[in-house]
């Protein structure tokens, strides 16, 4: 007799960089626990609307039916929607618009840019899709066992792999876009971050220390999600003001299968 | 360790540039029939207000993340910005984007995506016209930076330190400027010395170089004193011009000749960049 399928559990966290309030994060999530599908994405803030972008990404990613769909396949009209979205709707042509100031033009020109990290868990296996340095992590019994796309705190640099809104699907997502996949059993943890946590997960790692043990009781607490939220805001104040943690905007989603 | 505060609207940090307006300006690059110094200087500029505005752009808006003012020494030693922002010693990045003097459509060519090239409008600001009058009070210009900057550090003793960039044919008539260029660049915040950037337009040579870190391989004594002005570039400055490709050593200086200097805000570390390599 098959095992009944329960639906994961998850907790989200989403904080701005300090001095940014939340309407200026770059960083974007999407979930859809009962069909096991998870995003993440950090949009590049240099380039204009690439909150929006992120969002875009990340709510596509989730929505699909493909287990890890290609790029060419939802891509371009992901790059429709953001044109259109950012006013630019009438054709692929570089249009100047007088109503745009000088300074965003360059930027509207190149088009946004965002990680991406997408998670499918099905079949007791879990699936991943990534682009840049937003980090899959795996926990199983108090124990990382898998870092994915990056293994080591050195491999954060500040020039990530990025999926552009204006560039070709087969360029940069199709050809340094990475897949990985592992078995997946009641219990284990999933935790997705962007990059300023997964790079000091991994520094505490590599020196010995045991990083999920902070995370935890504030990921897994059967406390209410608004009191859930104030500990994690607190903990990462904390780790910013002890200079432990970068000063970037930070998102945490914790899967427990 | 030094050169390691954030640059954010809270802890902003400041650009002096000092802008050689003597009349030897209006000689040409080279010592040929070719573009005029103080054309090449204007030109460098305002590509490098352009690239500094670009690097505060947030979003839809530009975050005042840097100070910036411009100071011209020719027939007179004073704020060389115009419009809306004549007289000012400093003003904030984002009021420097809403007031350029004006904004020029320029046509390029670019990628269709599709295999071909299609004609493409550029905005591109003006904040500063070509000028040149009087001799060449070098001295005196630094003075004043210095001036400028106290001030700014003691509103900002946190910063990141402040970067002059000086753009000369190099040909002081008020003395040797290396004494005042000492000064400045004994000016410090709490994190590190200010950084003083010389970029050399030439008469004499139309050679180019980056950031060298011997003064033995420049081709004449102006551009020499002006390598011996110049900040050496910090490590991390260093490491990006590196993965730009730019051979560095730690010994390399912030000086360019016959070469601009938007580099140097490039290299400067506030927040992920979006890398060419993206862009394919």
């Amino acid at each position: 007799m098959a095992l009944p399928v329960v639906a994961p559990g998850y907790r989200a966290f989403r904080l701005p960089r300090q001095e940014h309030g939340l309407e200026e994060c770059q960083d974007a999530l999407a979930c859809d626990a009962e069909r096991g599908r998870f995003a993440i994405a950090d949009g590049a803030a240099e380039s204009p609307y690439s909150s929006l972008w992120a969002q875009l990404l990340v709510d596509e990613f989730v929505r699909q039916s493909d287990r890890l769909p290609s790029w060419t396949s939802w891509l371009p009209s992901l790059q429709e929607r953001w044109l259109a979205a950012c006013g630019l709707a009438l054709s692929r042509k570089r249009p100047t618009n007088a109503a745009v100031p000088w300074y965003l033009e360059p930027g509207l020109n190149q088009g946004a840019f965002a990680t991406f990290l997408g998670l499918v868990i099905a079949d007791n296996s879990w699936f991943a899709l990534a682009v840049g340095d937003s980090c899959l992590f795996q926990m199983r019994q108090g124990e990382l066992i898998c870092a994915f796309p990056l293994t080591r705190a050195a491999d954060f640099g500040n020039a990530p792999w990025l999926v552009g809104s204006r560039t070709s699907p087969i360029e940069v997502p199709q050809k340094y876009g990475l897949q990985q996949m592992g078995d997946c059993r009641p219990g284990d943890r999933l935790w997705l971050m962007t990059d300023a946590l997964a790079q000091w997960f991994l520094i505490q790692a590599e020196s010995g220390g045991k990083p999920w043990l902070a995370l935890e009781p504030l990921v897994h607490a059967t406390a209410e999600d608004a009191v859930a939220q104030q500990a994690f805001a607190a903990w990462i104040e904390g780790l910013r003001a002890a200079r432990q943690l970068r000063n970037d905007d930070v998102t945490l989603l914790a899967v427990s299968v | 360790m030094p050169y390691s505060a954030e640059i954010s609207r809270s802890n902003p940090t400041c650009f002096l540039f000092l802008i050689d307006q003597s009349k030897s300006m209006l000689g040409a690059i080279g010592g040929g029939q070719g573009k005029k110094k103080a054309d090449a200087v204007a030109d460098s500029l305002n590509r490098l207000l352009y690239t500094l505005v670009l690097r505060c752009v947030w979003g839809q808006s530009v975050l005042d993340r840097f100070h910036v003012g411009v100071v011209g020494y020719g027939r007179q030693v004073a704020p060389a910005l115009g419009g809306a922002l004549a007289g000012r010693e400093l003003a904030p990045i984002s009021e420097l984007a809403r007031c350029p003097l004006r904004v020029e459509q320029r046509v390029n060519l670019v990628d269709d995506g599709r295999g071909g090239q299609v004609e493409q409008i550029v905005k591109m600001p003006v904040w500063f016209e070509a000028a040149g009058d009087g001799k060449t009070p070098m001295c005196k210009g630094m003075e004043r930076a210095s001036q400028i900057i106290s001030t700014f550090l003691l509103e900002h003793p946190a910063c990141y330190p402040p970067l002059i960039v000086n753009l000369s044919d190099g040909e002081a008539t008020d003395g040797n400027p290396e004494g005042p260029a000492q000064n400045l660049r004994e000016l410090a915040s709490e994190d590190g010395a200010v950084l003083l950037f010389n970029g050399h337009i030439s008469s004499r040579s139309e050679q180019v170089i980056e950031f060298p870190d011997d003064e033995a391989s420049l081709p004449d004594e102006y551009a020499r004193r002006l390598f011996r002005m110049s900040s050496r570039l910090p490590p991390a400055m260093q490491n990006s011009a590196r993965q730009a490709g730019l051979p560095v050593t730690a010994d390399s200086r912030g000086f360019v000749f016959n070469a601009d200097l938007a580099s140097v805000v490039r290299f400067l570390d506030i927040g992920t960049r979006v890398d060419p390599k993206n862009l394919r």
